[in-house]
This record gives C-alpha cells, sequence and structure tokens, in this order.
C-alpha cells in the first residue's frame, strides 16, 4: 500500500481528494489502482508511452523515469505539474 | 564563500574570458534581425487596436492590389480541414486571432512586402470590421459575476468539478496542509494584508525576430532568436500541422529572454507566408509590439494571512491569490501554490490558487515565474510579524528555515538545500552590520525560492585532429552557457577551457534539448557534457587499446592523463587524441540526459538600504546585497551577474515598471520613455555573497542560479520602504506617486 498525493491541478478530477491510498508494487500497478478508485484520472497521469509530459513522479522524495519502479510500502508517491521557468 | 567540503576543481570557479565576447562588442554576433536570405521579403503583423472585440470580417483585397506586396495571411490560414476560426486552439488564436481579438496589439494579419515600407503601407490597408466589446482588465473585477466573459467556453476547474456557468476563473487550485483555520486561531501573533502587484514585461533588450523559408519540397527553415529550437520546432509544427521532422531551427544570438521568448509569435506567421509566397521571409517587432503583442509576467492580487507563536514559531499560513493569465488560459496561480511557502517550515498551510483571463497579452514566464507576488506578501508578513515580535526579522527567518528533510511547497521532503547558510550568511555580511544612518532611510531583507529543473538535453563533442575539442549544444546560450558548459567538459577530459570550443547548432545536427529556461542549462545541459565526456574517454580508451596492445579496461584515466596498467606509456587527452584520432578516423561522441524536474531548489536572501524622499516619494537605493545558494559556481563572474541582473530587474518591478491600461484596455505606456526600467543612474552596485552548497543531484554540484535572485527584491525593498517611512506598503510599483499616497501627501 502507498500513499498517492493528488496534485491541485487534477484534484478536480478526485473531488477534491489529496490523499489516496492505493495498492501496487510498482508505480504502473498504483496508478492503476488510483485510476480504478477515480476513473476520471484514467490517461491523465499515465499512458502508453509512460508518464504523462505535462507531470512528474516522485517515490519517496526521488523522482522516477521508469514506471515500471518498485514502491516500497508505505511510501508516498507525489504526482505533480512539470514547470520550468523563465 | 564554500559552507561545505567542495572538490578542487581546475577549471570549474575560474573565470575566464567569453569566447563570444568579441563578436558582441564589436557588432559582429548575428541576432535574429541581423538575418538575411536571398530574395528575402519583409513581413508586418498588423495588430488590434482594440482589447477585446468580435471580428466580423477582413477584407485584405486592398492589401493585395499594393504593388510591393506578395502575400498576406490571416487566421483563417491556420485552419485544420474543418475547423472554424472560433475553434482555433489557443496556441494559433494568440498567434494571430482568430473570432475574436482579446487584448490590445493580438495579431489579426500580417504582410509579406518587397520591402518594409510597403509592408506597412499594406498593412493599413487591410480592412478590418469589428465589434467593440467592453474589456475587464483587473484581476479581481475578472471574477465577479457579471464580468465580460472573454471565452464562452470556459468553465472554473474547481475541486468539485466545473463551474456551471461561463467565467473568466480557469482553475481554483485548493492546497492544504495540516490544519490551518484551528491553527490560526491558536496562534499568539497573526498578520494579514492584501497584497496586489502589476503585470510587467521582461524588458530584454532585442525585439522579437524571425525569418522563415518554406521550399517547395515542404522543407522549412527558421531563424530564430528564441529560447529552445527544439519547443519553437515543435510549436510551429503543431500550428501549421506540418510534420515536425521537415521543420529545421537555426538559432541565432538572442538577447535576452527571461521567460518571455519560451513561445512563438512570428515563427509560424513568417513560415506561412513563406509558402504562400515562395520567398523567405523576415519578421521582426518593434517595441510596441514586444510590450502589446508579447508575453510579460503576470498582475496579482494576494490576500494572506500569517500566524506564530509568541516565540516566533510560524505555525500557520493562509492565502488566497489571484494571478492573470492574459487572454487564455494558464497556470500562474498553480506556480505559486507551489512556492509560496518553501522558505519556512509551517505545518499547517491553506492556499487557494484562482487563474484568472483579463483583456491583456497571453502572460509568459519571468524569471521564476509567479514567485516573486508570492514572496512580495510572504516576506512583508515575516517582516512585520518580526517586528510584532521584537525579533531581528533575519533570526526570525533562520529559525523557521526549510532544510533538508522539510516538507517542501509541493508536498515533498527537501533534499540537500541551502536557505539556512544564505540567511546566516547575510546576518554576517558586513552589510547587514553595517549602521544604516540617516533621516528617511530604511533597510529590508526577504528571502525566495525556485524549484529549478533539469529536463533534457543533448550534445555533441568532436575530437579535432589537434587535440582540441568541439562541444556542440543544441541549448538557446542566453547567459554565457556555452562557456559554463565548455568548462565543464574541459574538467572532465582533463584539457584547458582553450581547448574547448563550444558553439549553438541547430535541431537537425543534435539530440532533443528542452527549452532554455528555470535555469536548467548549466546543471541539465551540463549532464549531457559531462556524460558525453565520459563517453569521450571511453571511446578514447578503445582506440588505445588496440594502439597500446593492452587491454581497454586497465587503462587508467585521472587528471587528464591517460597511462597503461604498468605505467611505462601515458599521454595528456591531447597528446592521445593527436595520436589515436589526428592519424585515425574521426571521433565524435554525444551525451543525452532526461535530468527530471527536481533539481533541489534554489533560495536566494537579499537585503537592500532605501532613503525615501518624502516631498517627491522618490525611492532611492542606496545599498544592495544579493546572498545565493548557488550550488558550485562555475563561472563566479557570471554567476554573480545572474544576481545583480535579477537584484536590478526586481528593483524596476518593485519601484516603476508597470503596464499602465486607460478604461478600454489600450496600453498607454508602450516605450520605454513612458515604462520607466531602471537604468544605471537608479541603481547602486549590486554586492553578492556566493554561498557554495553543492547539489548533490550534478556531479560538479552545479545549481542553477537564474530564477531565484528575481524573487526578493519586491519584498526587500517593500520592507525597506516601511522601515523608512513607517507605512507598509502592499501594492506595486512603489512609484513618487504611490509613495506619496500611502504616506498621506497626496490624495489617493
Amino acid at each position: 500500500m502507498a500513499t498517492v498525493i493528488v496534485p491541485a491541478v487534477l484534484r478536480p478530477l478526485t473531488g477534491g481528494v489529496t490523499r489516496v491510498d492505493a495498492t501496487g508494487s510498482t508505480v504502473h500497478e498504483v496508478i492503476d489502482d488510483l485510476v480504478r478508485q477515480y476513473g476520471q484520472l484514467k490517461d491523465r497521469i499515465i499512458d502508453d508511452n509512460g508518464v504523462r509530459p505535462e507531470l512528474f513522479i516522485a517515490v519517496a522524495g526521488q523522482e522516477i523515469f521508469d514506471i515500471t519502479q518498485a514502491v516500497p510500502a508505505g511510501a508516498e508517491v507525489n504526482i505533480l505539474p512539470a514547470i520550468a521557468g523563465g | 564563500m564554500v559552507m561545505a567540503d567542495k572538490p578542487k576543481y581546475r577549471v570549474i570557479g575560474t573565470r575566464p574570458l567569453r569566447p563570444d565576447a568579441i563578436d558582441k562588442v564589436t557588432g559582429r554576433a548575428q541576432y535574429g534581425a541581423d538575418t538575411r536570405q536571398n530574395g528575402m521579403l519583409r513581413g508586418y503583423v498588423l495588430r488590434s487596436p482594440h482589447a477585446h472585440a468580435n471580428i466580423k470580417s477582413i477584407d485584405v483585397s486592398k492589401a493585395l492590389a499594393h504593388p510591393g506586396v506578395k502575400a498576406v495571411v490571416t487566421a483563417a490560414d491556420f485552419l485544420a480541414p474543418g475547423q472554424d476560426l472560433a475553434q482555433l486552439p489557443d496556441l494559433t488564436a494568440n498567434v494571430m486571432a482568430g473570432s475574436k481579438t482579446l487584448y490590445h496589439g493580438h495579431a489579426v494579419a500580417a504582410v509579406a512586402a518587397i520591402d518594409d515600407e510597403s509592408a506597412r503601407d499594406a498593412a493599413g490597408l487591410i480592412e478590418v470590421e469589428y465589434d467593440v466589446l467592453p474589456p475587464v482588465l483587473d484581476v479581481r473585477e475578472a471574477m465577479l459575476p457579471g464580468a465580460p466573459i472573454l471565452h464562452e467556453a470556459m468553465r472554473t476547474r474547481t475541486p468539485e468539478g466545473p463551474s456551471a456557468d461561463p467565467s473568466n476563473v480557469v482553475a481554483h487550485a485548493v492546497v492544504v496542509f495540516g490544519d490551518p483555520e484551528t491553527a490560526m486561531g491558536e496562534c499568539d501573533v497573526v498578520v494579514e494584508g492584501d497584497f496586489s502587484t502589476r503585470m510587467v514585461h521582461q524588458g530584454y533588450i532585442e525585439p522579437q525576430a524571425a525569418t522563415a523559408m518554406w521550399n517547395p519540397d515542404g522543407q522549412v527553415t527558421i531563424w530564430t532568436a528564441h529560447q529552445g529550437s527544439f519547443p519553437a520546432r515543435q510549436s510551429t509544427a503543431t500550428i501549421l500541422n506540418h510534420p515536425i521532422s521537415k521543420i529545421r531551427v537555426v538559432l541565432t544570438e538572442i538577447g535576452g529572454g527571461f521567460g518571455g521568448k519560451i513561445a512563438v509569435y512570428l515563427e509560424p506567421v513568417a513560415a506561412m507566408l513563406s509558402k504562400k509566397t515562395g520567398h523567405p521571409v523576415k519578421l521582426q517587432m518593434d517595441r510596441v509590439d514586444v510590450f502589446e503583442g508579447t508575453g510579460p509576467t503576470p498582475g496579482t492580487s494576494i490576500r494572506a494571512k500569517l500566524g506564530a507563536t509568541k516565540d516566533g514559531k510560524l505555525k500557520a499560513y493562509m492565502a488566497d491569490m489571484a494571478y492573470e493569465n492574459g487572454a487564455y488560459a494558464g497556470t500562474a496561480a498553480n506556480y505559486a501554490t507551489m512556492v509560496a511557502t518553501a522558505c519556512y517550515d509551517i505545518e499547517h498551510v491553506r492556499l487557494d490558487g484562482y487563474d484568472v483571463v483579463v483583456n491583456k497579452p497571453r502572460t509568459q514566464d519571468y524569471r521564476a515565474p509567479s514567485s516573486p507576488a508570492a514572496a512580495f506578501a510572504m516576506e512583508q508578513l515575516v517582516d512585520q510579524l518580526a517586528e510584532k515580535l521584537n525579533m531581528d526579522p533575519e533570526k526570525l527567518r533562520l529559525q523557521n528555515s526549510s532544510r533538508e528533510g522539510t516538507r517542501g511547497s509541493m508536498g515533498m521532503p527537501f533534499a540537500r538545500i541551502g536557505h539556512e547558510e544564505i540567511v546566516q550568511a547575510a546576518l554576517d555580511s558586513d552589510h547587514y552590520n553595517s549602521p544604516l544612518e540617516g533621516p528617511n532611510r530604511g533597510r529590508g531583507t526577504a528571502s525566495g525560492y525556485w524549484f529549478n529543473v533539469g529536463l533534457r538535453s543533448s550534445v555533441n563533442v568532436t575530437v579535432q585532429p589537434d587535440g582540441t575539442v568541439a562541444l556542440a549544444v543544441g541549448s538557446t546560450d542566453l547567459s554565457g552557457t556555452r562557456t559554463s558548459l565548455a568548462m565543464q567538459l574541459a574538467e572532465t577530459i582533463g584539457v584547458e577551457f582553450d581547448d574547448v570550443k563550444s558553439l549553438e547548432v541547430d535541431t537537425d545536427s543534435v539530440g532533443y534539448n528542452d527549452v532554455t529556461a528555470g535555469s536548467r542549462v548549466t546543471f541539465g545541459t551540463g549532464m549531457a557534457t559531462y556524460e558525453a565526456g565520459k563517453n569521450l574517454i571511453a571511446a578514447m580508451k578503445e582506440r588505445l587499446a588496440a594502439t597500446w596492445n593492452v587491454p581497454e579496461d586497465e587503462i587508467q584515466f585521472e587528471e587528464g592523463k591517460f597511462s597503461s596498467p604498468d605505467g611505462s606509456k601515458s599521454g595528456t587527452f591531447k597528446e592521445i587524441a593527436q595520436l589515436v584520432v589526428g592519424r585515425g578516423p574521426g571521433l565524435t561522441v554525444s551525451g543525452s540526459v532526461n535530468a527530471g524536474f527536481l533539481q533541489g531548489g534554489g533560495f536566494a536572501h537579499h537585503i537592500v538600504d532605501v532613503e525615501v524622499d518624502p516631498d517627491t516619494g522618490k525611492v532611492q537605493v542606496l545599498r544592495y546585497t544579493a546572498v545565493q545558494d548557488v550550488g558550485t559556481a562555475v563561472h563566479p563572474a557570471y554567476v554573480e551577474g545572474q544576481l545583480q541582473g535579477g537584484a536590478v530587474q526586481g528593483i524596476g518591478w518593485a519601484l516603476n515598471e508597470e503596464y499602465f491600461y486607460d478604461d478600454s484596455g489600450r496600453m498607454l505606456n508602450s516605450s520605454f520613455l513612458d515604462y520607466r526600467m531602471p537604468t544605471t543612474l537608479d541603481v547602486p552596485m549590486i554586492d553578492t555573497i556566493l554561498v557554495e552548497v553543492p547539489n548533490p543531484l550534478h556531479p560538479f554540484g552545479v545549481r542553477g542560479v537564474g530564477e531565484p535572485p528575481i524573487v526578493p527584491p519586491l519584498a526587500a525593498i517593500a520592507n525597506a520602504v516601511a522601515h523608512a517611512t513607517g507605512v507598509r506598503q502592499y501594492q506595486l510599483p512603489m512609484s513618487p506617486r504611490r509613495i506619496l499616497q500611502t504616506t498621506g501627501k497626496i490624495e489617493e
């Protein structure tokens, strides 16, 4: 079980819910379980090519680049909007 | 000032002369407007005189009849099959208005002609029939029921779902940590304020310019001064509905950007004009176009409240933050929710961010976007709290500083960061410890934060027969990065800085590079350069193994020297390169990385002394010190320049700059005569203190340095003015008129 932190930009699709407990041993599985709970998130976080370009994901504070990466039990999974700056 | 153990470097940390200096000071450097192609036509963009209007019709017949005119384009030329003008996506509609103009200066048509005069004259013959609508220019007024609506289809995205009715509010983002309502009620001291900042422009010295050539075979070449050749190619391909592989973008030198040259404006228009005429077409803006037709930074309205215990522990922060997006939807307020509390460890937070469209140009980034306004509120409240608690504001900041492990404003713990170190450096500085004497004078301080990012970068390195190397870079060099990258390559492969020649190449000549923004190039492209250097050493070892007849994996490379396992054979990089490349086939290697979004974060802290003339209201900056955690200063002079530039831009934003509109939405100060940017006469020497807390995410400890220094000045100067006058400043700019109004010398 991991805890997914939903970013403000996606909360309209979770009814304002910020933290969601989701099961899975990899990032992909955790996101799948999140989408199972909140169907409107389907294809908004990952698609066939991985993490959508407007977002990034961090597990336990470390950015991940491979959605097959393992998620330790109890870890926080942050989904964050991708921004750069000037 | 080095705050942690730092490796000894040979090249990094030195101050070599910049290789582009001679071309730039002698005028030989080629900028966007310097592009010339055989048979080139000149273009001119016709812009809307109205801030808000339906376009009923556009008649270009008289313009086409002009003897010098070769083509005219309107939004109709950019329609996808089956699309109508009202359905143009925002990306395209901002380049060329579809069924509606949404700001004064919005492009409505463009002409290509044999010369500038003909193009300009013909544009005057285009007849546009407008149905003028009432504009809305103020961010809070735009949020009210009954405000003129810019986009009938827009519904506010809220945590509860989309709004029922059309709205100018793009989105309402809510960020909550802890129980802010309850915690605020339990605080011993609470301060609050209603802050506002005005739309300002980045003020880059070079207006946008782009030239395009559309060949009959569909191959398109674009020469442009843009912050990212690859993103410019992507945007242009999307707008033109043309294959990305058929577009080549060639970067020219660029005269500043600061985030204002991330969007495309002229590139697709020049390409479409070229397609219609069969000639290369050059478009360039003048300063009025730049002010009215490109992307300034948002004006804001922030209502904020900060609470603490009586012993100075920050306990709760609540802020309602409304950010102008300009004419089209953006995410400026959402950014603000991600940075507003970054400097401090505050357990209970509620941030409400409202992104709002108004009849002004679509906003763009300006260094650390959204963060200066958020800091203008937060850092003044910290200063007020220190006053109420009778504490030194620096000690209050130090007590509550974010540090490694603190939950950051994005909800994740920070890695190794240096906010504590820079506040301590400020406390220890000569500036902070020097008394400020005399009437009407005040000292202010403030902190600021930006994420900084890594993103994707690629470089190529080619070994020359004489053992020097050429570094081909696809990232726009905004601030001297060709030098900072060459220094990192020299450090990696053990050669001198002068042995590396760094040059910018086009989109067909190197792997993908994301935009030059977010203080990412010296960090992210630096990682790609380091990777390429390592790959080069490996390739050299492979060749050397055959030459020396020793196993490849037993060849050593240390301190710039290759040596055989028994030490009997050795040579410097240059010597070995002359041996294995000078006498052998050519050698080019690449380095490509995805350095991700998490760069580790950058913090800045500024100290400023001002004197306020009580009769005229003029604020004179007397002394200014910028302190920043810079990770590792690759080229300290460049880093100092970044800090100084950010401070000067912040001084202008704080004291004088603003987009000034009449009630019809027409900008009244779209020239540097009327839009008051600081000059050398307005600012003192900006002293810098570089604090080096090496970034563990980069092989040389690099942190981006360009974004953070724009964040503290607004609040630092406001705090200084408050201490000089006894009157808190809630609204920017703190112009003489504003100072006289707030100090009661003239009426509001």
